[in-house]
Formats: structure tokens, sequence, C-alpha cells
């Protein structure tokens, strides 16, 4: 039974595997590259809501390999992935926020400002992070809304 | 039902989720930047409120002149094409080209011609969408425009363009074929014949340096002619030689000098050149003018003009570097993983032979035999520093010179007659010549001591002029032996000429030389009768300017730190600097290679270096009600104890906040009943200007020579400051063209430090009489930018207080210029950043200079964020980071009691100039309250994340309870 549901549940469990992953890298390359010449030292923020959201996002995922996202935690599951989405998306934005300047000098261009890999690394994958974590938790939802009707179904038949 | 009302429910939470995760980030950036914000959307963070039972006080303590904006667009159009008239130079006008006749038929060739240049990018860029063209302005004043011509330049003309690699900024001036031009458009020009006008473009601004190499300049340099260009030019002159055209007028629409040796090309027959700079908004009127005879030329160069640009020691060395560039990295810097800001420097070989210093200079020992290497020509010099044509003539006469002893200066008066046809200005030069000894103190043969513009002056009129030198103009530094200024002995000869050239040549006639009694060396004949000697000293003076007349203080060396050749920790590096005793031993003929000799010198490339702590230092006293009111203080000196009250209200986190929040303005802080204050950029535009008010280049501004002009046009920027909301100024720029090729030339006034110094004191003048505070940069020593972010500049300190600092000690110095607020530059200097350089900002400013006000730096939390550190920075002097600071930035440095009472002192100093010389605190009475407010931007960002939030948190809880219930159903 506990393997069943969780390969039904497989393509959210990948989906919010793959966000935890992606957040995970991101921090590191975040805390190994994060201080630049317009930013000398790293966002607690951004640091905070990515370790919020891999911990979050563990303990979902925690949840799934054990069975017990069909128990007590089922009701609310859904709503806990979108706080890991939400996390996420807190954790990419502030980000974005704490480069306001070096994006604006590279808009602006007086110093030739260019766009590092670096940069431009992080931006995609803290962005990939909190899109699979939404992936996740609409995918996790629509098979919680799909098993009800099935149930309602049987119970009508 | 319930699972329908669970699911919306759930996407309601999901939404505002979003909402509010986007809204937090929102929040958090445009608090953290709403000093930026308030002064882009012009809205206050304040109101004041009136005491009951307050008395009427007049609280206009900066009355303005204009009340709209067509009243301030009109006088100030009006003053721009004045000062373009009165700054052009005409540099060559062969068989009186000009002026023109009335009502001549014009051809405008180039692609400069429909697309000119108005201003520069960067800080001082402008909104030029509405200004007019040439063509408009010449057709004001009755002339014809070939329209076919015009149009096609329209259509197929601008093309120039800038590639970035790196530190290189590559412009080219893709000029359009000769051939093409000449055959789409030759039908016409038999129409528009009276002259075939050139307009000769170049871009320049903010972040890099002009083209040494790469670009199309026939030369590989963007100031060369590029091949198009001169095809132009000489099919031009085979249609002049065919009758077609009359004449040849060029128009050198550029901030950088252009190199001019084209117009010593017999194959090219350019009849008149004239210098017109970057225009500003009604520049072109002021041209069309000139060119009119309406107004007679009256502008003299602020640059040397030379035939060869990379001929001075400057260039010289500069083109010896890699990829052309003024910036090269530490040979080592790679072993030592320096950031960008910490791998580059630059040197300053040439010493104080800068521009002139160094031509007219190095002409003298050519001349009188002590330079025997037969390696300079003075042909190099295309036109000198100072030189500039009239429609008429003058002559001097009745030249002398009275010493008076008691105040320090000299009286130079002499008699200009107006000798030609047409009524004019004269630009009157005063020069100064110091007594060289071989192998002493560098001392240049010419340097610009005083200058004054007659009246005026109709044909056969005369007019006594009285010019007064300083003194102290006549001391030289020497870092080497004495360690302060000194006077040589020897003669100090005063003469006055219509350029430096002319000026040394009257020198050279004084001491008997002659261009027959020299082999022709000299290139003219002088004027004995105007020159003298003024000065006469027997033996070397080391006393008489050691001591600052502003504070008393004993003036010595400060800068060895910054000098290789001085500096402790080099290692085995050195610089040769360029010494007249030698000019070709000492000249550049290699990059100067310079590595991190040691653990000493890269520890001074790091930021955070240790803060001393004393037993002995005092906590200062925070939080302390005494009712004390910032508009109290208005007219009390800086010293004056009752500041101790109104400091002691304050808390140490509202300190924090008023100096590390500082960008573009400075925030309200109601318990002392300060307004915020709201800043701009731009030294010859109010930045994003609703009046889109612009200037010429600042070139021109000085190429006047009229400092009453200058004040002018620092009132009239503060006028349109104040219109637009802003009553500080980043303004004006004030460091050295020392090459041609310095990017932001259109943002300084000149090689040469006197008349930068006397410009600027003339613009803080006129900007301080209207509330706007002025803020003098790049301090110091910004004068090129590539790789302007940590650039280590080496250089010694007879160069850095005799040029380039200079004009900052004329400005700052409350007995001359009196401004009070200065922006440190990006870069280093020797290794230290120059707003934690306390030697700068704490000893030379106002150790010696009495210097009253405020030091900002420039972009903290931008460009500057790595090495422009609040500990660093504070500590050495700087008072405010133009950047996003809060209540909690200085907290890590609050345990030092020495670094708080710094802050304190910063917060002083900041308010201190606020309360009298910004408008801000016009309307605040010593019966009003300052009281802060939220700013509608952010009140809408407010109530939008409370909203976001609440609804998030009610369609978390009904989805829950939904589910609940369908769970129990």
């Amino acid at each position: 039974m506990k393997q069943r549901e969780i390969h039904e549940q497989k393509s959210s469990l990948g989906m919010l595997m793959g966000a935890i992953t992606l957040e995970a890298v991101s921090l590191i390359l975040y805390l190994l590259m994060g201080v630049t010449e317009f930013t000398p030292t790293l966002s607690s923020m951004v640091i905070g809501f990515a370790v919020g959201t891999v911990l979050l996002g563990a303990m979902v995922a925690v949840l799934f390999f054990t069975g017990r996202a069909n128990g007590v935690a089922d009701k609310t599951l859904d709503l806990i992935l979108y706080l890991v989405y939400g996390a996420g998306l807190l954790s990419w934005l502030f980000f974005l926020t704490s480069e306001i300047y070096y994006i604006t000098n590279i808009l602006v261009a007086i110093d030739g400002t260019k766009l590092s890999m670096s940069f431009l690394a992080m931006v995609i994958l803290f962005l990939l992070a909190w899109v699979l974590a939404l992936a996740s938790a609409i995918k996790y939802g629509k098979q919680k809304e799909d098993k009800t009707k099935d149930v309602r179904g049987n119970q009508n038949a | 039902m319930h699972k329908s009302h669970a699911t919306l429910w759930k996407r309601l939470f999901v939404l505002f989720l979003t909402f509010t995760c986007v809204l937090t980030a929102a929040y958090d950036v445009t608090t953290a930047n709403s000093v930026m914000i308030n002064k882009a959307l012009n809205v206050r963070a304040f109101k004041v409120v009136e005491m009951a039972g307050a008395e009427n006080t007049d609280t206009n303590y900066f009355p303005t002149k204009y009340q709209t904006a067509e009243q301030l667009s009109t006088a100030a159009e009006a003053l721009c094409r004045l000062v373009e008239g009165e700054g052009l130079v005409i540099l060559t006008n062969h068989n009186n080209a000009l002026p023109l006749p009335s009502g001549a038929k014009i051809s405008f060739f180039a692609q400069g011609a429909v697309s000119p240049n108005y201003g520069s990018t960067g800080s001082s860029a402008a909104n030029v969408a509405s200004y007019g063209s040439f063509r408009s302005a010449f057709e004001s004043k009755g002339f014809s425009v070939n329209g076919d011509l015009w149009d096609y330049y329209l259509q197929n003309g601008n093309s120039r363009t800038n590639t970035v690699d790196g530190l290189a900024k590559t412009y080219r001036m893709n000029e359009p074929d000769w051939l093409s031009v000449e055959g789409a458009t030759s039908s016409s020009y038999e129409r528009y014949s009276d002259a075939a006008i050139v307009v000769l473009s170049r871009d320049s601004g903010e972040g890099f340096d002009v083209s040494v190499q790469g670009s199309d300049g026939k030369d590989g340099s963007y100031l060369a002619l590029t091949p198009n260009e001169e095809a132009m030019l000489a099919g031009l002159t085979k249609l002049k030689e065919s009758g077609v055209f009359k004449r040849i007028i060029l128009l050198l629409n550029s901030a950088v000098p252009m190199q001019l040796d084209f117009l010593f090309d017999p194959q090219l027959q350019v009849d008149a050149c004239m210098w017109i700079g970057n225009m500003g908004m009604t520049g072109a009127l002021g041209v069309a003018d000139v060119v009119a005879g309406d107004v007679n030329p009256s502008g003299r160069l602020t640059d040397t003009y030379t035939t060869r640009q990379l001929s001075s020691p400057a260039m010289t060395s500069w083109a010896l570097n890699n990829k052309g560039l003024f910036a090269q990295e530490y040979t080592n810097a790679a072993a030592y993983d320096l950031n960008n800001s910490q791998k580059y420097y630059g040197a300053y070989v040439e010493g104080i032979y800068v521009g002139y210093r160094y031509y007219e200079t190095r002409y003298e020992d050519v001349v009188t035999g002590r330079d025997t290497s037969g390696k300079f020509d003075y042909a190099s010099v295309a036109f000198p520093f100072g030189y500039g044509l009239s429609y008429t003539t003058f002559d001097y006469s009745d030249f002398a010179v009275q010493n008076d002893v008691a105040q320090d200066c000299y009286h130079v008066t002499l008699t200009v007659a107006n000798t030609g046809n047409m009524a004019g200005r004269e630009v009157v030069q005063v020069y100064l010549q110091k007594p060289y000894l071989e192998g002493g103190v560098e001392k240049a043969a010419v340097e610009l001591v005083g200058f004054a513009k007659t009246s005026q002056l109709q044909p056969g009129d005369k007019e006594t002029v009285n010019i007064l030198v300083r003194g102290e103009t006549f001391r030289s530094y020497d870092a080497e032996e004495a360690q302060t200024y000194v006077l040589d002995p020897g003669d100090y000869y005063l003469t006055v000429g219509h350029n430096a050239h002319d000026a040394l040549n009257n020198i050279m006639a004084k001491k008997g030389y002659t261009p027959e009694n020299t082999d022709q060396r000299m290139t003219a004949s002088g004027k004995g009768e105007l020159a003298s000697v003024a000065m006469h000293l027997e033996e070397r003076d080391s006393t008489r300017y050691a001591i600052s007349p502003e504070t008393g203080t004993q003036i010595t060396n400060l800068f060895d730190y910054a000098d290789m050749n001085r500096y402790e920790n080099r290692g085995e590096n050195s610089v040769t600097y360029v010494s007249r005793s030698d000019w070709e031993g000492t000249w550049p003929r290699e990059s100067v290679q310079l590595k991190i000799a040691n653990d000493q010198m890269l520890m001074g490339l790091k930021s955070h270096k240790a803060l001393p702590v004393s037993a002995e230092d005092v906590s200062p006293n925070y939080n302390m009600p005494s009712g004390s009111q910032l508009i109290a203080m208005r007219g009390l000196p800086y010293d004056h104890s009752v500041w101790e009250l109104l400091l002691d209200q304050m808390t140490y986190e509202e300190q924090a906040l008023l100096i590390s929040n500082a960008a573009f303005g400075t925030n309200t802080l109601d318990t002392i009943g300060l307004k915020g204050t709201k800043a701009s950029d731009g030294p010859t535009a109010v930045s994003a200007s609703v009046t889109a008010v612009s200037f010429p280049s600042e070139g021109i501004w000085a190429s006047s020579f009229d400092e009453a002009l200058i004040e002018q046009i620092g009132e009239m920027l503060a006028e349109d400051a104040r219109f637009n909301g802003i009553d500080t100024m980043y303004a004006p720029g004030i460091n050295i063209h020392r090459t041609p090729f310095g990017g932001r030339a259109h943002e300084y006034f000149s090689e040469d430090p006197y008349l930068t110094a006397i410009a600027t004191v003339a613009e803080v003048r006129g900007m301080q009489s209207k509330g706007v505070v002025p803020t003098l940069k790049h301090f110091a020593f910004n004068d090129e930018e590539s790789a302007r972010n940590g650039i280590c500049i080496w250089l010694n300190e007879q160069a850095a207080r005799e040029i380039y600092l200079l004009p900052f000690e004329y400005a700052m110095r409350p007995s001359i210029g009196g401004a009070v607020a200065c922006m440190s530059s990006f870069n280093r200097v020797g290794t230290l950043w120059t707003g934690a350089s306390s030697a700068l900002q704490q000893k030379l400013a106002r150790g010696e200079w009495d210097y009253q006000g405020y030091f900002i730096t420039d972009m903290a939390s931008s460009n500057g964020a790595l090495f422009m550190t609040y500990d660093d920075g504070v500590f050495n002097g700087t008072d405010l980071f133009l950047g996003s600071g809060s209540k909690t930035a200085l907290k890590e440095w609050k345990p030092n009691l020495a670094y708080r009472n710094r802050v304190r002192e910063a917060v002083h100093r900041v308010l201190y100039t606020i309360v009298n010389y910004s408008a801000a605190m016009n309307g605040v009475s010593q019966t009003s309250q300052v009281v802060s407010v939220m700013p509608w931007w952010q009140m809408t960002l407010a109530i939008a994340f409370g909203v976001s939030a609440l609804l998030m948190a009610v369609s978390l809880v009904l989805c829950l309870t939904k589910r609940l219930k369908k769970k129990e159903q």
C-alpha cells in the first residue's frame, strides 16, 4: 500500500526533490559566490529562506517516503508544499533585491557592467527551485482531488 | 459543495501567499532605498507643523527667482546661449572667413551636424530631445541651410558607435564614405555655397576613457581624424578650389580635445575652425551668434590642443600600457586573489608636467639650451593653453606689478586697447615663472595665476585692468627635503600674455632671448615690457608658506604613502617621474610595472582595517531630550556648545540612519526637526529635470574666463534644482584634464588647476546663494575613468598638491570658496580608498584647509560596495554614504567609543551644512515641528502587504476549516 501511494505521488515527489536539490545547490552557490563587488555581504534573508525551503521540503519528502503523507498530514500536505514554494519564492526575490544595484548597473551600463554567469546561474536555479516546488504542490493537490473524485465515484456506485 | 469551497480557499491562499511574498521583498528593498524613491517621485516624507500661537517669521531663507517652468526655461536658454557664445574658441580664421555675410547660404557636412553632442553620458546626461538643431539655430539668424544635404545626413549620417570589452570602450565615428555623400548630394552644393560647415563630434562619458587605440581614427585614436573625415575635408577642399564653396568652416563639437594636425595640412584647406565643446540646450544658437558676427568670440582654450596627442609624458606612458589603457594590473595580482577593486593601478609619471606645464617648460629648456636632446619640437602644440582669436585685436600697455606686502598679494595692472574694428572683450591672463634650480623642486616655466575679462570695448576704447595675484601662488611643494611649501631663491616673473606660450615668450624676452639669438628655437619675439620680476630671493624660504593660513597647522608631507618612491611598503617597486633636469633620461620608455611587494602592501588594499581602541575615549551622550531643534542652530558656529545639546538628543541608531542612508538625499529626523533633503546628479544639468535645462561642457564655461558668468551658471543650475525640489547637487566636477583622453572631460573644467579652482569657487558661490549645496567631486585623483572602481593612483606629493588638490583647496578653504560638501572618489590614492584616507579628508581638508563641511562617498552601495565600508570610511573622515544603509548599519562598531565619536562628528557636519546652506530648511521656524510621514507609495505598499497577508491567513483558515468539516461529515 505504502509503495503504491509513493508510486502515485512519484511525479509530485520527484518535483519536490528537484526543488530541494536546486534550492540547496543555489544556496551553496550563493554561499560560495554571493559576495561580489556590488554585494559585500551575504543576505541573511536569502540564506534564511533558502534553508527554510530545503528543511521544509525535506520534511515533506520524509512524510512522503514514510507514508505518513496519508495520515494526519494528509489534509495539510499540499498547503505545506505551498509554503515550500513560498519560502523558495522569497529566497529568489530576496536574492534579486540583494543584487538590485548590480542589476541597475547592468541596465544603466555606465561602467560596462555585464551579466555574470554566476549571477545568471543563481537566478535560474533559485527560480527553478520555486517553480518546481509550486508544480509539486499543484500536482499533489490535483492527485488528492482525483483520488477524492474516485472515492466519491465508488461510493455513488 | 464543501470540496469546491475548500479548493477555492486554497487557490486564494496560494494567490495571496504569492502576493505577500512579492510585497514582502518589494517593501524591504524600497524601504532601504526610500530616500532615492522619494526623490525620483518628488514626494516628501515629512510635514511641517506650526505650533499654536507661533509668530509669523520669514522662513524663506533662500528665495528663488523663477516661479514657473516657462520663466526658468526662458532665462536658462538665454544664459546657455550666452555661455556658448562667450566660451567657444576660434582657433583659425584665415582670410576673415568668419563672420559669415548676412543671409549666407550654408551646407552642413558630417553626421555631427544632425547628431551633435549637447552633453555627455553618465551623471551629466540630460533629456536632449527638445533641443534645437544647428539648422534651426542658423536659420533663426537669417542663414539658409541646404535641406537636401541635411536630410541626407538625417537619413544616413548618424552612425557613431561604441563597444565595451572589459575596461576598454572603443568609440568609432563611422563617418559615411565621402564619395557616397558627394554622389548623393553634390547637386545641391552650388545653391548653398557660401560656406561648407563641417561638424566633427566626438563622444565621451562616465565610466570609460576615450579610445587610445582600436578606433577608426587614422592612428587608431578616437581623437584623430578618421580616413573618411579626412577624405571629406579633402573633397571639400577640391570643391572650394573649383569654386563651388567659398569657405570651409570646422566646428569641433567635443568635450575631449581632438588632435589638430590636419589643420596644418596644406591639402586640407580649412578656413576657420572653432571649438564649441558640447553645447547644452541652446548652445547651437550661441554658435550661430558668433558665426553671424553678432557676438565677438572671446573664449580662450582651457586645454592645450596638440598635433600629436601622445606627445605628452602622461600620454606617452599611457600608450605604452597593455591594450592602451591607463589602468594596469599589478604584475602578481593573480597570486593574491585580488578582486577588480584591488588589482588595478595607474601612475602619474609626469609629475607636475600636465598639459601646457609640460609643453611650455620643455620649450623654454630647448630655447635656453638646457635641453639639447633634439627630441622636442614645439610643433607638437597646435594651439597653446589660453589661445583664442577674436574678430578684433587688442594691445597691452602700461604693464605694472605692485607688491602688497600686508595682504601678501601682487596687483598686476595694464591697459587694454581695442585696436580693431569691432567691439569685443579681451581675456587678460597673468602667468608666473618661478626659479628652477637644477635638480631641485620641479617648476613649470609658466603657471596661470590670475586672469580678468574686460568689459565690451568699442573700437579704439581702452580699459585699465587690475588683477590680484595671491602671494601663495609663488610657493612650490618640496616633498623631498623641506617636506613643506618653499620659495626657492631666484627671480619670480609675472607677465601677461594672450596665452601660455605668448606669456612665456614675454618672460624669455625679458631675460634677453630672441628668435635670432636662439637660432630660431624661440617661435616668436616676446614683449619684455610685459614681464616683470615680481620678487627676488637670495635664499630659500621654507617657512613663509609652511603654516596653514586657515588653521595654523604646520604643513608637511601627508602623501608619502601614495608616492611609490616614498611608500614604506614599496619593496622593489619604483616610479620614474619626468624631470626637467633630464627630460630624456626620465622620459617614459616602457609601461610602469608595479607589483604587490609584500603582505603590508596587500593589507593596504584590504577593507575593514582594525580600528584603534583607546581607554581614554569617552562615549557621547544619546537620547537625552532637551527640546533643541536643528533650526535653532542656524547661524551658530560649528563649534558652538549648543550643538552638543542637539546631538545628545539623538540615538546612535538615528545617527546611523542619517549617515548610512544618503543616496540622493537624507532622511527626516523628527527628534531634532530635520527635514529630509534631496540631491541630484549632474555637473552640467539637474538630472532628469522637468525643464530639461542643461549647459555646455564645463570646459566651455571655463574658456569664457568669466567668473561672473560662471557664478550665473551656478545660480541657474540651483534655480533649476530648486524647481525640481532638489536642495543638493553632486556638482561641480573639478578633477583635472590630465590628458585629452579622460572620459569625463565634459564634467571638468580644464588641464589647469588655477583656472579650475577659480571657476569652482564662482560656481559654488552661485549655487550656495540659492540654497543648493554644491558637492565638489571627485576628491581626489579621479582624472581617468577606466577601472575607476578602486584603482590605485600613484603620484608624488608635489603633483598632488600643486595640480590635483589645488581646486579642492580653493573651494574648501572658508576664506576663499567656503564649499561645504565634497564627494570622495571611487579610486584609491596609493592603496587606500580616498574615502578611507585620513590624510586627505582629516589631515589635509580639515587640518590644513579648515574645511567645515561633510564628505560623502560616491555610489557606496553599488560599484563601491566592496571597499566603501562603514568602518574604514567613517573612521577616516567620511560623513555620509551614498547608499542604502539603515538604523542598524553601524551596530557592529558601536562598542568602539572612538567610532561613536566620529559618527557624532559626521552627523554634526551634515546637520551644520543642511541648516546653514540648504533650502531644505526653508519653511521651518523655531516654533515649527517636523513630523515624519509615510509617503503615498510606501503607504500603498504597506496597506497592500497588510491586506494580502490578512487575506492569505483568512484563506488558509477557511480552507482548513472546510476540510475539517468535510472530514467530520
